[in-house]
């Protein structure tokens, strides 16, 4: 699967929520995203077993039910391996000035 | 225009474009659709939630046409044997080879890849006039009419029918060789 920048900041909202249950609105408030790039980012990380999901009913009358994200374990291994990946290209983009 | 209209107007056109992304996007993913509505209950303002709902609508076209273009060997193998029936339909006398082939073609990217199936219908019959305009050879076509398009007809027939072979061969189980 291709990490792209803003997949590596889902992963970390998800991976600084460690096993609790996310919503998707909360998602997008902590990365910035629009909920017309992180709903696809959450399809596909969800495709290849990186997140999990529940609906959760609301007590409210009317009002739908939520879906809850969290990370399975696969997905966090592989967010870790996504991290190590970005900072060692952030590291290479960076130049090096000499003193 | 009052706040308060304002987000009445906004609610109203987000409700449209739920409705319409709902609509847009492919079956296996409306529960993904579902999920961004209901978090538009958590949102506040009027034209946040409009532009929740407009990110939607983003996300069924984008997942339209990811769907649309999936199934990459179906796509080669449909553009393969459009080119090659409208080559053969350029160098032929009569048009008989041409539209016995589009059929055959349509009924075999049907039957094979039942699942939209409209798509190799276009991709045969659009093979022609994408031949035609890039090796500027319009064979026995004349130039100022529309008569290069009249493949659409043995192509459809072709996938309706290779659709129909498909479901067909669903009700025959096919028993295990050996057993």
């Amino acid at each position: 699967m291709r990490v792209s920048s803003q997949t590596v900041a889902v992963l970390q909202a998800l991976r600084g929520c460690g096993r609790t249950w996310s919503y998707g609105y909360d998602l997008s408030k902590v990365t910035g995203l629009k909920s017309g790039t992180l709903y696809p980012i959450l399809m596909r990380l969800h495709d290849e077993g990186w997140l999990e999901n529940k609906w959760e009913q609301s007590s409210e009358p009317g009002r739908p039910p939520r879906h809850l994200y969290r990370l399975t374990a696969v997905g966090s291994s592989a967010a870790s391996r996504a991290f190590q990946t970005t900072g060692s290209k952030t590291r290479a983009r960076r130049p090096v000035y000499e003193t | 225009m009052r706040p308060d209209m304002q987000d009445v107007l906004a609610n109203t056109v987000a409700r449209c474009l739920n409705h319409l992304m709902l609509i847009l996007l492919p079956t296996a993913r409306r529960a993904w659709g579902r999920a961004l509505v209901a978090e538009q209950h958590d949102i506040t303002k009027g034209r946040e939630r409009l532009t929740w709902a407009a990110g939607g609508i983003l996300m069924s076209v984008n997942e339209l046409m990811r769907t649309l273009f999936s199934d990459r060997p179906a796509w080669v193998a449909g553009l393969v044997l459009g080119i090659a029936s409208a080559l053969v339909d350029l160098h032929s006398s009569t048009r008989w080879p041409y539209v016995i082939l589009l059929f055959a073609f349509g009924v075999i990217l049907a039957s094979w890849r039942p699942k939209w199936a409209w798509r190799w219908t276009f991709l045969l019959a659009l093979s022609l006039p994408a031949v035609v305009l890039v090796t500027n050879n319009w064979g026995p076509y004349l130039v100022d009419r529309f008569d290069v398009f009249y493949g659409l007809v043995p192509a459809t027939l072709g996938a309706v029918a290779g659709v129909m072979l498909r479901r067909v061969s669903r009700w025959f189980p096919h028993e295990p060789i050996g057993h």
